[in-house]
């Protein structure tokens, strides 16, 4: 299946980074998002002295953020500090579960190097990459449309049983979505004004009762 | 002799076919709204709002109250089954919900919680048709006490770093960092917004919640090539005599605590139930199952919600202000009826008024009809293979994010939270201080703020002017030296949070 | 939903035989339509419900559907723009509401749009507002709160919303009483209420709608109401030049689409929102949640947009000195 290879393709790629990633101790997910963390929070921090710290006796816009980031700021310090320490000993056996290694304790698999050929990373990827389509998509084809395309997606690649009951099932959801929407008021992005066209369909089909 | 007098007319109104199929039809649209994800009352309500143009005062006031406690059970479904949020008061159901769930005992978690939430919501009923002499107590909750709750539900946030301190603190500032965001509601002034107005007002709670918690785990479980399988694990819906008993004080203690938060302005749900949760694990006789499936878990919390859904109609009822989102929808309702929810409206419709609070019952006791026989049926959703669950889920998440404010920007906030959730998974840092301080930084600051702008800087009569908020610190004192004196004699519990 | 497909019918014969002038008229609104209204507001409050009456009797007028769209954020600012980005076709309208739309000016922060990308279609609602104390309050005019305020060793607590049209009052109360009030601000008029009720501030400015019930059990009175005329719906109220403070400011809640709508649409739609403001059910509605039903058509409608512009400036220039 051309939907295997590509994940194959995908997952190969994955592993590659994480090998190169593993090659390099201090490119430990720790020290990356404690790192970035501290960055952020003395940007903010910046930021919310520029607001104003003081207004008179009363707090100013920037008194409470100046404050957290403040406080984030010394956390993830500490937090780099406890990844660095634990670095350079990383005989200890109380050192922080590398993330490939948290997530073979998840999956009840010990074996930290045969994590990866048990994940399924691409998922995450296709996912991501999928979902944004959404974002042009919902205003322009509508709501209806858009989430059959999305969810026919994810069906066909991720979920892979039974694709053509969970196509018709989706599609008559959505329909019937889409119906009472049009009739309760309630608001959604309908271009193609489906849920109109339903309506007139079944007030025809009814004679006019609906 | 009046209120009941009053009270039984009202019944006898309800009691009658057409108002209890309101009741019946409002409960089962609000648990199918409630049940995607980030529609929790205030949505539900909102959305269906427009029913209130067609049915009437009557019809459409039974059916807005059925349908917000519908909408509240449906959230928790979400929570309890797939960890996905449904609003904000459930947020914390899907800490031990989820675990209970994966435990097998999906049935039973949904059980007490309905169990829980009817009992709440009883009990709270008889304080409302009391409510007269609540409401002047209410008038008087104002800044100082909200300051003072959020301190208190603050203090407690530690318990919920369990694995990691300094993560969860980053945690918890990041959660309070994210309030910030949006126009300065005191000065008007754009803080951390990059100008964009899509952020002015801010970044809404739920579509985070969803994004670190939900989201987060489907991403979490889809990256591991044998998804878990939940289909042999639906379990069995009978609450034993052992459970009810296990959740007795949890029950009890989340009606008191929910009612009283219920009258604070501003109703603020998620902080009442992750005040029930952090109050129930530092009372349990086992704190360390917390986290880990414990019953009390799910019933505090849950009770919690329901109690406050009917003491927040005391503000509105007695006094005619709208504490919550959610009230200022029913007050829409009322008022496109013509009518004018306050001390007068028992004067001046009284069967209108009586029939009005009797339906709030009836909405309660019909929620709890409806949510037995149907935990089957929402658990029989487990059997569905978790990849297509999962698929489907994505597609609800979708459309509430969208739909809390019409917005797409909302869909983005939700992944980019999803993807710090995932991050944060990884990691090990905790989620569940990210998600409380998110609810808690904005009431803290804004009510911190005004309290000191009212009392003109003087930050003693700020603490300590009002009976509540002594009441409150008190507590948390004697709380606090309860933990020092057990650290002090050594009875050190497994997962005490002040020892880490 | 039958009259519907009737009104369908029918326009479509009057479309096909009554020749190209009657074609013009009746070409908005096109029954095969549905007209979107933008509204910034969360569901519930004041002017949502007047945007959904206007909706719903919209729609019995003209016979097309009119649906509510709820875009809240950034002081309506989303919703403006949204309609503003929407095709210039006619069906798509916003709510908007004098002086708050004008929060631009006094924030500071850039708008994305100016009085010039709007068409206002027509106003529709006038909702009074009023300077609100409680009822066992010593002040009986505003004479007396500003001798209070004067004479007070410290500052009166006064309740605002932080944004223009509160701003544009008690700055004018503040100068014409040579004090100056400690603000306390509330996110909406559930919270005034409850700091009015608790004694928190000692008053608050804001639209006579969202007190009525306090108002009629007593509870609240109104010192001054704040239109240049007394409001029908509170005709005992002086207002405040009455009592010889030059404070006027009015409140309007109207409906506008984007200024590159062609204008024979415009002047349909004038007539049609002419209609709805004449429909007593409409009327009677809006009365009992304090809303005066008052029509200005949309030529008229710029000559006060520009008139509060300017008041709006002035007082965001005084409060910056």
């Amino acid at each position: 299946m051309v939907i295997d290879r590509m994940a194959a393709l995908v997952e190969g790629w994955l592993t590659a980074a994480d090998a190169w990633r593993r090659r390099h101790p201090w490119l430990n997910g720790d020290i990356i998002a404690s790192t970035l963390v501290l960055v952020l929070s003395v940007y903010f921090f910046a930021d919310s002295v520029r607001l104003g710290l003081s207004n008179g006796q009363q707090a100013a816009p920037g008194t409470f953020p100046a404050l957290i980031s403040a406080g984030i700021a010394i956390c993830s310090a500490i937090w780099l500090i406890g990844a660095l320490l634990k670095l350079r000993a990383p005989d200890e056996p109380d050192a922080a579960p590398s993330p490939a290694v948290a997530q073979a304790e998840d999956g009840d698999n010990g074996a930290g190097d045969t994590v990866l050929s048990e994940s399924a990373n691409w998922r995450v990827v296709f996912l991501l990459a999928w979902s944004a389509l959404l974002l042009p998509l919902t205003e322009t084809i509508g709501m209806v449309p858009m989430l059959f395309v999305y969810l026919l997606g994810l069906f066909v690649v991720i979920a892979r049983s039974a694709i053509w009951k969970s196509a018709l099932v989706i599609g008559v959801v959505l329909l019937v979505f889409a119906w009472g929407a049009y009739e309760g008021r309630i608001y959604m992005p309908d271009p193609f004004r489906l849920g109109r066209a339903i309506h007139n369909l079944l007030s025809s089909l009814t004679g006019g009762a609906i | 002799m009046d209120i009941l007098a009053g009270l039984a007319g009202g019944f006898s109104l309800v009691l009658t076919p057409e108002p209890l199929m309101y009741a019946l039809i409002g409960c089962v649209l609000g648990m199918l709204t409630g049940v995607i994800p980030g529609f929790g009352p205030s949505a539900a309500t909102a959305m269906l709002l427009p029913l209130a143009f067609f049915l009437g005062p009557v019809p459409s006031i039974i059916m807005m109250a059925a349908i917000y406690y519908g909408s509240m059970y449906g959230g928790t479904i979400t929570s309890v089954l797939i960890n996905v949020p449904g609003e904000v008061a459930s947020v914390v159901t899907c800490i031990d919900g989820y675990e209970m769930t994966k435990q097998g005992q999906a049935g039973k978690a949904l059980a007490i919680s309905a169990i829980g939430s009817f009992i709440g919501g009883s009990v709270a009923f008889v304080g409302l048709v009391f409510a007269t002499s609540f409401s002047q107590f209410a008038v008087g909750l104002g800044p100082r006490e909200l300051f003072a709750i959020t301190i208190f539900a603050l203090a407690l946030i530690v318990g919920l770093a369990d694995k990691s301190l300094v993560k969860g603190l980053v945690g918890a500032g990041v959660g309070l960092f994210i309030g910030f965001v949006g126009l300065d509601p005191l000065t008007a002034q754009g803080r951390f917004t990059f100008g964009n107005p899509n952020l002015a007002d801010g970044i809404d709670f739920i579509v985070v919640a969803i994004g670190v918690i939900g989201l987060a785990e489907i991403l979490d479980s889809l990256a591991m090539r044998t998804v878990i399988d939940f289909s042999g694990n639906v379990g069995k819906v009978r609450v034993s005599w052992r459970d009810l008993k296990d959740s007795a004080g949890a029950i009890t203690r989340g009606t008191g605590l929910g009612f009283f938060m219920g009258l604070l302005p501003g109703s603020p749900a998620a902080a009442a139930t992750f005040t029930s949760y952090m109050l129930e694990k530092r009372f349990a006789k086992h704190p360390e199952t917390f986290g880990k499936g414990a019953i009390q878990g799910v019933a505090g919390p849950e009770t919690t919600n329901n109690a406050l859904g009917m003491s927040n109609y005391i503000p509105l009822l007695a006094l005619g202000i709208p504490s919550s989102t959610t009230m200022a929808i029913l007050l829409g309702a009322f008022t496109i009826n013509g009518l004018q929810p306050g001390p007068l409206l028992f004067v001046k419709s009284p069967d209108i008024a009586w029939t009005i609070i009797a339906s709030l019952f009836v909405a309660n006791v019909m929620l709890f009809i409806m949510a037995m026989p149907l935990v089957r049926v929402w658990t029989a959703f487990l059997k569905i293979p978790t990849l297509a669950l999962y698929c489907a889920t994505m597609g609800f998440m979708t459309i509430g994010a969208f739909s809390v404010r019409n917005n797409m920007i909302d869909v983005l906030i939700m992944w980019i939270a999803g993807l710090v959730g995932l991050a944060m998974k990884r990691l090990d840092v905790p989620t569940a201080p990210l998600a409380l301080t998110l609810v808690l930084g904005p009431i803290l600051e804004q009510n911190f703020r005004r309290a000191v702008a009212i009392e003109q800087g003087d930050y003693f009569r700020l603490l300590f002017s009002s009976t509540v908020c002594q009441v409150i610190y008190g507590t948390l004192c004697v709380l606090l030296l309860i933990k020092l004196w057990s650290v002090f004699t050594g009875r050190k519990r497994s997962s005490a949070p002040v020892t880490q | 939903m039958k009259n519907l497909l009737r009104v369908a019918a029918l326009s479509t014969v009057l479309l096909i035989g009554g020749g190209a002038a009657l074609a013009q008229e009746t070409s908005w609104p096109d029954p095969g339509q549905s007209i979107d209204l933008y509204i910034g507001y969360v569901p519930g409050g004041v002017s949502d419900t007047f945007a959904r009456q206007v909706a719903q009797t919209l729609e019995k007028q003209t016979g097309v559907r009119v649906q509510p769209i709820n875009r809240p954020g950034a002081g309506t600012q989303l919703a403006q723009a949204a309609m503003l980005i929407a095709p210039k076709n006619g069906y798509s309208m916003s709510l908007i509401n004098l002086p708050s739309l004008l929060n631009y000016i006094w924030t500071g922060e850039a708008a994305p749009f100016t009085q010039a990308n709007f068409a206002p279609i027509a106003l529709l609602g006038y909702s009074p507002n009023g300077l609100i104390v409680r009822g066992d309050s010593p002040y009986q005019s505003l004479k007396d709160l500003a001798d209070a305020a004067r004479n007070s060793a410290t500052p009166i607590n006064a309740g605002w919303n932080g944004s223009s049209d509160d701003a544009m009052v008690i700055a004018g109360l503040e100068q014409a009483a040579g004090t100056s009030f400690n603000k306390v601000v509330y996110n909406g008029t559930p919270e005034k209420i409850q700091g009015l009720a608790s004694g928190d501030v000692a008053f608050f400015s804001g639209a006579v709608s969202g007190v009525r019930s306090q108002l009629e059990t007593g509870e609240f009175r109104i010192l001054a109401q704040w239109g240049p005329q007394r409001s029908t719906l509170v005709p005992d109220v002086p207002t405040a030049s009455e009592q010889g403070f030059d404070i006027t400011y009015d409140s309007w809640i109207g409906v506008s689409f984007s200024a590159e709508v062609p204008a024979d649409i415009r002047a349909a739609a004038t007539e049609a929102l002419r209609k709805v403001s004449e429909d007593p059910d409409f009327i009677r509605a809006n009365e009992s949640s304090f809303i005066e039903v008052r029509f200005v058509p949309g030529d008229e409608v710029p000559a006060i947009w520009t008139a509060q512009e300017e008041q709006v400036a002035s007082v965001a220039a005084l409060l910056k000195q």
